[in-house]
């Protein structure tokens, strides 16, 4: 089978081919759900919300100037921002990530293959990071996200958010430092140097 | 010696872009050799360097659906912008554009190339009994018949047809190459 670039995935889409768009969205939905899972930290919103970027980015396909990622990955940011600034309007939704259902992130994460011990180690460890995450401003978790979670460039994460790189530093500088607080008042990071280690060997 | 001071917010900036690897090279070792004396500010990059290192054991999740859209919901969410590459009845409105443009082109060049005063457009007032009798109707048709004759208006006009064709043209061959290039 051909594996097309996304250039020539998003020229096909514009001739009419719908299925290389779903092809697009098999590529990119890995990385667009996990930025909305970790934004909005529910996988049932953050799967909505990831498809309702698709759709809009197939809505505004003509209009593409550059490239296909870091634009679908903004409409994705957009989106969130969106359904955090509507939760926020009305506050009986809640962010939080360390409900005990099995749709949570958190409980996503234990199957990893480990040792039972390591597994339910590492599951703690995801579950306080996921709380520790949503205690942060929201400004500052999609900065820090798309920095130490998705590996972005600080010109990446500028070009995607439309914020400076100035802007881009502080705001990861603010959330690493309060990160660094829930962490340490949680008497993580040693467990955190452990299983870094235990990996590294 | 190694000494204890207070971190600034400057600070934890820098040790921050350390991390990431966006310092420049001269702020990276002069940041490098104050952390070789000063355990504030050692322990400080440690902790970020652990909280970094924590944040990327976060596995990729699965959705826990496919993210897929079938075909009938892409094509509602078609906006104007899908319209003016793939327009209702292919090439066809294109090129009906293109005779439109082309004709309206024609129509105001042909005016104001038209001097104003021209005996073909002031006829009735050229033929010999309306010479010898002009009539108050005569004058108004000659007056009326084309009052645009010759203006900066027409010559507008004209040019704004000749832009709505080359517009339309191109856009009637962009889609012809995309077409083609489908095929292909």
């Amino acid at each position: 089978m051909v594996q097309y670039e996304d250039p020539q995935l998003v020229q096909l889409v514009l001739d009419g081919d719908t299925e290389a768009f779903n092809d697009l969205v098999e590529r990119h939905q890995s990385r667009a759900y996990n930025l909305c899972v970790r934004m909005l930290g529910d996988a049932d919103a953050a799967a909505d919300v990831a498809q309702d970027a698709f759709i809009s980015a197939y809505k505004h396909l003509p209009s593409l100037r550059g490239e296909f990622r870091p634009w679908l990955m903004r409409i994705v940011a957009n989106g969130c921002r969106d359904v955090l600034r509507s939760q926020k309007r009305r506050p009986s939704v809640s962010l939080d990530l360390e409900r005990d259902d099995d749709d949570t992130p958190a409980m996503q994460l234990a199957d990893t293959g480990d040792g039972p011990e390591a597994a339910l180690m590492k599951s703690e460890l995801q579950k306080t990071i996921a709380g520790a995450l949503a205690e942060i401003p929201d400004d500052q978790r999609e900065v820090v996200i798309l920095s130490d979670i998705q590996g972005l460039s600080y010109q990446e994460i500028a070009d995607m958010t439309g914020i400076n790189i100035g802007t881009v530093k502080s705001r990861l500088n603010r959330a690493r430092a309060r990160l660094r607080e829930l962490l340490v008042a949680a008497e993580l990071l040693p467990r955190v140097r452990r299983h870094t280690l235990e990996s590294n060997t | 010696m190694k000494t204890k001071h207070t971190i600034t917010t400057q600070d934890m900036e820098q040790l921050s872009a350390l991390l990431d690897g966006e310092l420049s090279p001269a702020n990276a070792a002069k940041l490098r050799q104050r952390m070789q004396t000063d355990v504030a500010l050692q322990e400080a990059y440690t902790e970020l360097a652990l909280t970094q290192e924590a944040m990327r054991t976060m596995p990729t999740l699965k959705p826990p659906r496919s993210l897929r859209i079938d075909s009938q919901r892409l094509h509602q969410a078609r906006g104007w912008r899908w319209w003016l590459i793939s327009p209702p009845g292919g090439q066809l409105f294109p090129t009906l554009g293109v005779a439109m443009s082309l004709c309206f082109c024609l129509l105001f060049g042909a005016v104001a190339l038209q001097p104003a005063e021209s005996p073909v457009l002031k006829g009735a007032v050229t033929s010999p009994a309306a010479e010898a009798a002009p009539t108050d109707e005569t004058i108004l048709i000659a007056s009326d018949a084309v009052p645009l004759a010759g203006s900066p208006w027409a010559w507008l006009g004209a040019v704004a047809g000749a832009g709505v064709l080359g517009g339309t043209a191109r856009w009637s061959w962009q889609i012809r190459g995309r077409k083609r290039a489908t095929k292909q």
